[in-house]
Formats: structure tokens, sequence, C-alpha cells
């Protein structure tokens, strides 16, 4: 039995799978990670067949948002111990100048640097080392000497950057580096934790963590390496996107996993998710590879708010899920787009998101009409005017994903998943002229189920600096890199079923690269065609006669998924019925819509919206001049 | 007409964007560190009479002077321009600010009528004159800055004009990177006039129209409400420039009335023989940034939003020149000591939000040859905040510009930066302290040609409410021979190999004793 179990800030869903059933369920998050684990594992334990146990974590992402970290000291070259706190030198406001850069992770009397041979002598209290070089890119000998060098247990981690981001650029190296000790003592500590009480206790026969950039890693490699599972928890969303639009036969998708506080979109075509080498988490530069995910501040908890020149504003402050929603009677009282979702009738009062949540309509009606009567707008107009501009916020998300690749949205499909991405997914592919909306079955738990049909992986990344015609120096990096990453699939048990190599490629002159796949040895010519292909696509022109430089190798081995049949089909429900429920479909016009849950939805034909579909824990919203119909998975396709 | 609340809103939202997208265009297009990885560039939209509608400005010396580029091509082509052309300006006489921001400007039409223009403004590291990078500091005539372009057909039909282009080429000593980011500069403007139209084609042109002047109404709406947060009264605050070891006063009245604010800087010095002459659209962009940041940041960039601002300033000063002054470092430092000098008057009405005084210069490092032509400006402290220290090692006022990574400057230059670190100890002290400056050292491996435009070597960021002053910057070359010089801080020099930059850039002011 394959067991998901994504951790989020409210909930933590859970999916199992054993043969071809399903188990989806959702419970309130603990404070205690693994705690939460071991239950559901008990809970679910009703067979002999062994657990595999595959989870996206947030552990090392709250440390970070909590500034809960190690005391890190930072060894670096004389002359540059600052450059962690001076960063790129660019302020985060233009014109507010009580906006803060992101603090320093590592204090000053802790950035110690090496002018001479001699040895470092850490302060007392120190729980964390990064080491970092300028040429630690180039030069792993000196940083690993200081490590052999330094005398501390092995309760205080020491991160490299020669180890944990190669890369030049001095900045994002030695803040990768520093993140990575920040965080490591807790996220080792958590998994050690999760080691013990499931496969110490015989819950599970094995555990994995789910990486940034959307696949697995074991937990000795993850306790070494935190920095690269900062974006566990949205990876596998976009990982379950793309392996529906694969059953599917789709090839240009969006993903769009929009739940209470936020959206997150991604791009992705061929079968490929885009893939990002620079993020920045909660202000720290962060250059590892992670699934190339956009977040906007736009969800069912977003607040809708008058500003000084008289305009309807939502977000980006959220109730998130405490208060939340007005209502949800905790306490929540400003107006939310759930609020308006309530009061436009397309959440049914009787919703519970699968859980113990009451709606109550009169609550969500007070809260629209604090900001419907200053404007002089009807309640319904202000609810359809809060979901608009909420959904226009979210089409823009959508519509940046494209324009930064250089691709135009149209003709795509949208994948929405989370609670609410159903309810406003028709809306926004419509105004960007997509193709159509799929809303797969489990939508309240899809990113949990893109956990289990993640494969194992391992990344490595070497800087180069090649301007020459012979790729000589890329082929032994390369050699070295393929050899590392299949070490640690091996090491953790998986065999390697294939290797990817990608070349950081630029025009000499220019101080921004684009990742090209590189496939032999000896293809050079195709890869300076793949890349002068790229650049046209996404910078909008090429130079194919002008000099390339590379400055970067990359490889990735692969492990066979523990899930690789393709998702279970949706299950049929008992109460295969149709009612019907009043909704406000626009402006003023009051219209009866069917309502039904997901598997009464006729297969055979499209039914034309106004309609609701409702699954226990997401819904889904089918305007006027829209029209839905259920796929053979179970998948929801609306189109228009 | 009415145009309900929502359509606004979300009409306001997708002009927003387009401004957004063509910033995003441009920076992916763009060949050079400048725009790419500095961000020195913007992109706008405007109404047909030329009202800014939206901006996704990087840097706020652009804030209010890109209006100026759209203006200064309706005065010279009036206000029925062809559809398929675009202008090109630099000239700081009309429409620029200093010749290298180059501003692209294209008309939009749909259905046969202009609807509006689109534009962007990419600074150019290179446009010829007198030293590379183009900021001699000798220069007191503007052409020895560089070649001038006053407003003229660039683009024909999708395709470079070549009484443009060639001379422009020909102008600069890094024409294959020109070449690159003109391409970008004429792609965005496509780009943003493909989504305009679109839009326009959407909403419906009279709709559209109705709109606009909506929105204008509500920048407008937002800067009053902001404007009348602050108490009735006038204030005033003297700053200086420095020039050949003198001090040049930059002097503001500030009166705000209800929901209006005046700012008059006609009190300020004449132009000077020399290149810190700044033009109206910059000391107008730097009335607008000083507004934000003592009133309310989010106020969108729109020209409705400037209505309720009036400047004041005199032909011929320094805040205002008059051709054929140069104007480089009008543009890079003395739109710093603008901004200083408002917001010195803004304490009083906002004392709960202005800092004390920033670094308020970008010490600017021009490094080339015939070879190569290299830019960068250096952070420093930042001025202690009301209730906070102030941050070390940013930028402030009207730039903010990211620095390039050292260890790419090797692969591409023939120096290398070997320390790189806070000036620790700069800050003023206060209840708050002002952040810190940046020791930044070069060593040239190359003979080269050096231009330095830095301020606040003579005077220093000033503290608040009994605060103390930052430290001062300093300039060393410290020759190969071990030879140390004190440079002036505004200098054009020969290097030597061997021979190493020191840059200390100042701290910011403190706050409160």
């Amino acid at each position: 039995m394959i067991v998901a179990v994504d951790v989020g800030g409210t909930f933590t869903d859970v999916v199992a799978v054993a043969g071809d059933r399903i188990t989806t369920l959702k419970v309130p998050t603990s404070a205690v990670q693994s705690e939460a684990i071991a239950h559901v594992l008990d809970d679910l334990a009703a067979t002999d067949d062994p657990v595999v146990l595959v989870h996206g974590t947030t552990v090392a992402t709250n440390t970070l948002l909590e500034r809960s970290g190690a005391s890190t000291a930072l060894i670096t070259d004389a002359g540059f111990e600052d450059v962690i706190e001076i960063a790129r030198q660019e302020r985060p406001s233009l014109y507010d100048p009580f906006a803060d850069r992101a603090a320093p992770l590592v204090e000053r009397n802790l950035r110690l640097s090496m002018s001479s041979s001699e040895g470092v002598k850490l302060p007392e209290g120190v729980s964390a080392v990064a080491v970092a070089f300028l040429d630690g890119h180039e030069n792993a000998e000196r940083e690993r000497a200081v490590r052999d060098a330094l005398d501390v247990g092995p309760e205080v981690p020491i991160s490299l950057s020669s180890e944990v981001a190669p890369e030049f650029r001095e900045f994002e190296r030695v803040s990768t580096t520093v993140l990575n000790a920040y965080v490591g003592p807790k996220t080792s500590h958590y998994l050690r934790q999760l080691d013990r009480d499931v496969v110490g206790e015989g819950r599970a026969r094995s555990v994995s963590v789910m990486r940034s950039s959307g696949g697995l890693m074991a937990l000795d490699t993850a306790a070494r390496l935190p920095a690269a599972i900062l974006l566990s928890g949205p990876a596998g969303g976009a990982v379950a996107a793309r392996d529906l639009a694969g059953a599917l036969g789709r090839d240009r998708i969006v993903s769009f996993d929009m739940g209470g506080t936020s959206t997150d979109v991604c791009r992705i075509e061929g079968g490929v998710i885009d893939t990002s080498y620079e993020r920045s988490i909660d202000g720290y530069a962060c250059r590892m590879p992670s699934v190339a995910i956009h977040t906007v501040g736009a969800g069912g908890g977003s607040i809708a708010w008058i500003d000084p020149g008289g305009s309807l504003r939502v977000g980006p402050q959220s109730a998130g899920a405490s208060p939340g929603p007005a209502c949800y009677r905790r306490g929540g009282a400003h107006p939310t787009v759930t609020d308006a979702n309530v009061v436009l009738g397309r959440i049914s009062a009787q919703a519970s998101f699968g859980g113990s949540i009451v709606i109550d309509i009169d609550a969500a009606s007070t809260a629209i009409d604090s900001v419907a009567d200053p404007l002089g707008l009807s309640r319904t107009a202000a609810a359809l005017g809060i979901v608009e501009i909420a959904e226009h916020v979210m089409a823009d998300a959508v519509r940046t994903v494209s324009i930064e690749e250089g691709v135009d949205p149209a003709g795509a499909w949208l994948v929405a998943f989370g609670g609410a991405g159903g309810l406003h997914a028709s809306s926004i592919a419509r105004s960007l002229g997509m193709a159509g909306v799929l809303v797969p079955p489990h939508a309240g738990v899809f990113s949990a189920l893109g956990l289990a049909a993640a494969p194992p992986r391992a990344d490595a990344v070497a800087a180069v600096a090649i301007v020459a015609e012979d790729l000589t120096e890329a082929v032994e990096a390369a050699a070295r890199l393929e050899a590392s990453v299949c070490d640690q699939l091996e090491a953790a048990g998986h065999d390697v079923a294939y290797i990817e190599r990608h070349l950081d490629v630029r025009y000499v002159g220019q101080a921004h690269e684009i990742t090209v796949p590189w496939l032999t040895d000896d293809d050079r010519p195709d890869v300076r065609a793949r890349f002068d292909r790229a650049h046209n696509r996404r910078n909008g022109f090429a130079r194919p006669d002008d000099p390339i430089e590379i400055v970067g190798v990359r490889c990735v081995a692969f492990g066979e998924p523990a899930l690789s049949e393709p998702f279970p089909v949706h299950e049929e429900s008992a109460a295969a019925t149709m009612g019907t429920r009043s909704v406000v479909a626009a402006a003023g016009a009051t219209a009866d819509a069917w309502v039904c849950e997901r598997s009464a939805l006729p297969e055979d034909r499209a039914i034309a919206g106004p309609g609701v579909i409702e699954d226990v824990d997401a819904t889904t919203y089918v305007g006027v001049g829209e029209r839905a119909r259920r796929l053979a998975d179970g998948t929801i396709e609306v189109t228009w | 007409m009415t145009v309900d609340v929502i359509a606004l809103e979300i009409l306001r939202s997708r002009v927003a964007r387009i401004a957004e997208d063509m910033g995003i265009v441009l920076r992916n297009a763009s060949f050079s560190p400048n725009i790419k990885e500095r961000l020195d560039c913007s992109a706008a939209v405007f109404t047909p009479d030329g009202e800014m509608l939206a901006q996704a400005e990087h840097i706020p010396v652009h804030l209010g002077s890109m209006p100026a580029s759209v203006r200064a091509v309706l005065d010279r082509f009036g206000t029925d321009p062809h559809p398929d052309v675009q202008f090109a300006v630099n000239d700081p006489y009309a429409g620029g600010t200093h010749l290298n921001d180059l501003t692209l400007v294209r008309p939009v039409h749909h259905d046969g009528a202009h609807v509006g223009w689109v534009a962007n403004r990419a600074h150019h590291a290179d446009v010829g004159g007198e030293a590379p990078g183009s900021m001699p500091a000798h220069a007191v005539r503007v052409d020895q800055e560089g070649i001038v372009v006053a407003p003229m057909v660039a683009v024909e039909a999708g395709s470079w004009s070549p009484a443009f282009v060639e001379p422009f080429l020909a102008a600069t000593r890094t024409p294959a990177e020109r070449r690159g980011d003109l391409s970008a500069q004429l792609g965005a403007n496509e780009a943003g006039a493909a989504w305009l139209t679109e839009l326009v084609s959407a909403v419906g042109s009279s709709r559209f129209a109705t709109m606009e002047r909506e929105l204008g109404a509500y920048g407008e709406r937002r800067m009053r409400a902001a404007i009348a947060g602050l108490p009735d009264g006038e204030a005033r605050f003297t700053d200086h420039m420095e020039w050949k070891g003198e001090l040049v006063p930059i002097a503001a009245q500030i009166t705000v009335d209800g929901d209006r604010l005046v700012a008059d800087l006609s009190d300020s010095a004449d132009q000077v023989s020399g290149n810190i002459n700044a033009v109206r659209a910059v000391t107008a962009s730097c009335l607008s940034y000083a507004v934000r940041v003592a009133t309310d940041p989010t106020i969108p960039a729109t020209g409705g939003a400037h209505r309720p601002l009036e400047l004041r300033t005199r032909p011929g000063s320094i805040v205002d020149a008059a051709p054929p002054a140069a104007v480089a470092a009008g543009n890079v430092e003395t739109s710093q000591r603008i901004a200083d000098t408002l917001l010195g008057a803004l304490a009083s009405f906002a004392p709960d939000r202005v800092p004390a005084a920033s670094q308020g210069t970008m010490n600017n490092v021009l490094v080339g040859n015939d070879r190569f032509a290299y830019y960068e400006t250096v952070a420093g402290g930042q001025g202690a905040r009301p209730g906070r220290a102030g941050q070390s090692g940013i930028q402030t006022g009207m730039t903010n510009t990211k620095n390039t990574p050292i260890t790419s400057i090797p692969r591409h230059y023939p120096f290398e930066v070997v320390r790189y670190r806070l000036r620790r100890g700069s800050g003023g002290a206060g209840v708050f302290s002002g952040g810190e400056g940046i020791e930044r050292e070069l060593l040239f491996h190359e003979p080269a040609t050096l231009s330095l435009m830095g301020e606040r070597r003579l005077t220093a960021p000033w503290g608040l409410g009994g605060g103390e002053s930052g430290h001062p910057g300093e300039d060393w070359l410290i020759r190969a021979s071990g030879e140390r010089l004190r440079l002036d801080a505004k200098c054009t020099l020969d290097v030597e190999s061997g021979d190493r930059l020191l840059v200390m850039t100042p701290g910011g002011g403190g706050w409160a004793r």
C-alpha cells in the first residue's frame, strides 16, 4: 500500500492506494507532523500489505517562516563577510521606507573570515555551520579542508557551498548554503523522529519526502540537504497534474491549485513541468531546482476591502483558516471570496468541506453588505464583483507563467484542484481563451496524489565556464555528476530508471542563462540549436551567429515512482442523484442550477450550466454558456 | 455613461498588467546586464493626450519623467501620429533625463483611431561621448556626454529607420550590445501595443475612453486622500550638492493646503558649468517619489495622481536646467539630493514616516576602454526610520539597481573585486542608528579609463530629531606602487594594471538622540 501524506498549513491530506482501491482523508494538521502520520497509518493499517510512505512536509519551510532555525555561523573569505546581508543591494519596496529586506540568517558576530590558514574558532552556542568561499563553485577543496579542521560534534551539521549549490553567483550560493544550514538541525531532527515512529515502529517499510523539484528523496539525503525540500508542499500538485494530462492526452496545461490564502499555478507542456533554478522563499534566495510554481495572494479566504480611492479590492490580506471567512462563524467578520460564493449560491449552505465546518449564510451576507453598502451596490452585485476581481488576479497568475516563457495560455487546459479551484477555473480559463477546464477526481487532495506518483529523484549541478566549441569540460563534469546522482538513488534502494542532463547556456556577454536539454556528449550543434530556439521563444530573438557560453552542467537521475499505474478510477457513489438550487449566474440574474455529485454527471454527453458539482472536499461551478461532462477516469471536463 | 466600480478596478489592473508585461518582455529580451540584471528600465501606458495610465517602474527616477517623453513626441509630431511608427528620444531638453536613458514611444491604434501610447525606457551602458559609459566628469555641454536624440521617427513598419539607428550605433562603444537592447525595446512596445489594442477591442473604444478618465480621477482621489492626511502648513528645507569643493544649495518650500501640495524649488542655485544639472522631468520624479514615501507608498503611478502636486522651479536653475548644460549626474546624483531636500521638508508634515537621510548618492563607477564599458552603482546606508534602525548596504532614493555578481566580473572584464563588505560603524548614531555604507575595492588588470560620480563626500547624510549624521563617503586610488591618493568623487582618470580603487559609501543618518 502506498500512503501519501501532504502536510499543509491547516489540513493534512492523505491518500492511500492499495491496488485499485483508493482512500482519501483530510485531518487537521498537528503541531508535531510525525504524530499525525503515525495515527493515520495506524487507522489505515487494515492489511498486512507493507506501507510505502511518501511525504510532503512543511517542517523546513516553517522553520524558515517562523525564523526558528539554528544559530548559524558562516565561514567565508575575508573582505566578503557581509555578502549575506548586502544581498543584491536592492530594496523590496520602491516607496515604502519601512519595508525591510529579509533579515540575514547569520548574525554579524557569527560571520567568520578565513584570512590565513589558521583554524577558525567557533563561538559558543553555534548549532549549524555554513562554509561558502567566493570560489566555492570551482574549488571544493578549500571548503572541505575547513570542514575537516572544524572541531564540532555530529550534532552541528556543516553545509558547504560546493556541495549544496555549486553555482557561480556568490550571493545566491551563500544564501542557499546558509538556508541549508539554518533549517538543518530542526529538519533532520524531525526526519529522524519520523523514521523512528514510522519505520522503526514497523508502520511502514520505507519513507521518502518530496523535494521542491518534484521528485522523492530519502530521509537521510533530505536531512543533509534540507534546502531541497523548502518547496516540498506545492510540488505534488504539479506532478499529479502532469500525469493527469498525460493520461488524458492533453499536451499543454496549466495547473491551478487554489487554497485558502493563495493560489499556485504552474505551466506544463509536453509532459515537462517548467522548472526554476532560482527562487526566493520569504525573501531568501534559494538556488535549488524547483517546480516553477507561481503563487498569488488570492484564495478562498482573501478579504475584500475598499481602498482610499473608493475602489473595491480583494486580497492580498486573507482571513486564512483562522479566523476564516465570516460564514464559518469562527470569529471572522471580513467579507471573503468564500463568503461571496456562499451569497451567490455557488457554495452550498450545507457544505462542510469534508469536516467540521458549518456555513452561516446570514454571516456571509452581513459581511458582503459591509462593502456593498458604502459602494452603493446590491449584495449580489458586490459578491459578483468580489469573485470577478479575485478571478482576475488569478488569471493574471496564469498569464504570468505563460508570458515569462514567451507563450500564450490560449488553447491550453486549466487543471483545477484544491477545494475551491473548480469554483473559479472556468471563468479564468475563458477569459484567457483557454481550451477548457479539467477538475480531477480527489481534487481536494490532489497534491497528495502527486506524491504517490512522483519518481525518486536526485539533482546535481556544476559550474563551468566554457566558451570553446568542444564540450570536453562539460562531459567530464557530467560524468562526475552522473556518478553522484546514481549513487544517491542506489543508496536509497532505487534502481536508476533514466538520467537527464541539461546545460545552462547564454550568449557571450549576457548575464542570464537558459537551461536546455543535453542529449549526447557530441551534440553541441544540437545544444546550440535548442538554445537559439529556446531563446527565441522566451525572449523574442535569437542570434545564431553569436558565440555562446556554457556556465552550468546539470544532471538528474530518476527512479520508478511508487505508483506507476494511472490513478485509480473514481468509485461510483450510491447517491447519484441530481437536485437544483438557485444561484446568481450574472449581474442581477438568478437561475436554477442543477446540483449533483461527481458520479451523477453524465459521461456520454455534456450538460449546460449553470450547475454545481459537489465532491466531499471540492466544488466545481459550471457557468452560463459552459457545459460539463465526466470523463472515463472521473475527471470533470468543462468547455464552452 | 457611468462606469461601475468593479469594471474600473479590473480595467485598472489590466492596464497595469500591460505595463508589467511589457517590462517582462523588455527584461527577457534585453542583452545587457544593465537591463536584464540591474533592471534599469521602465514601461508605461498612456492616454492619447499623453496622460500616464500605468507604469511598471523599477527605479523611481523614471516615475515622473516618462510622461515627458510622450509629451515631447506629441509636441513635435502632433496628436494624429501615423499608426506604424515608433519614436525615439533621449534629449534631456525634449523629453529625456540623461543621454543613457533612451525612450521608445509607440502610438496605439484601434479601428483606425488613436487610442493611446505605449513607451519604454532603458539605460544604455554607453551612448558615445567623451568617456566610456557616457558620463564624463568634465563635461559642461550635453553633447560631450554622447549622442543626442531629439524626438524622431526610429521605427517604420517594424524596421529600424537608418536615420536613427546608424548614427546611434556609430556613436556607441558597444554597438552589438546596443543593437540587442534596442531590439528588446522595440519588441516590448510591439507587445504592449497588441495587448492594449486587445483590451480596447474587448471594452469598446468609447467605453474605454470613459474609463481612462475614470482611472485618472481614481489616481487623483488616491493622491488627494494621501495629502489630506498631512497637516496644513509650510516647511522649508535646504540641502547641498558638492561641486569643485563648493556647496551648491537646493532649497525647497512645501505647502500643504487641504488636499493640494505645492513644492517650490525656485530658490535653488543656478545651474553650474558641469554635469550635475537636473532637468525638470527629473525633479518631477523626485517630487512623486518623496510624496509617496511620506504618505502612501501604494498610490498608483498614473497621471491623475500627479494632478494634486504642483512643482515650481526656475528655468536655468540646478533643478530645471536649460540647454546646452551637461546633465549626466543630474539624473543619478542631483536627483538623490532633490529627494533628500523634499523629504527634509516633508519630515515636519509626516514625522512618523520620513526617515533620516539615506546615503544620498549612487556612487557611480564607470570603467572602460575601447574594448569594454562597465557601469555600476554602489549601495549605502539607509537613514534610520522613526522607531527602527536604517538598513545597511541597500539602494535608497531614486535608484534600486542590483549589483553585478563578484564572480562574474573577471569573466567579462579585466578587473576583479577584492573587497565587498559593510563599512562597519559608518551609520549615524541615534536612538535608532543609520544603516551602514559599503566598502568595495576593485583591482585592475589592464589599463582603463575610470570615471567616478559620487556625492556626500563633503556633506553628510543628516540625522533627524537629534540623531547624528552618517559618515560621508570616501574614494581612494591605491597605485600598484602602494601610493594612496584620495580622489575627488567626480573625476575621470586613467588607471594602470595593478592599481586599486576603494569606494567607501556613506552611512545613513541616525534618528533621535
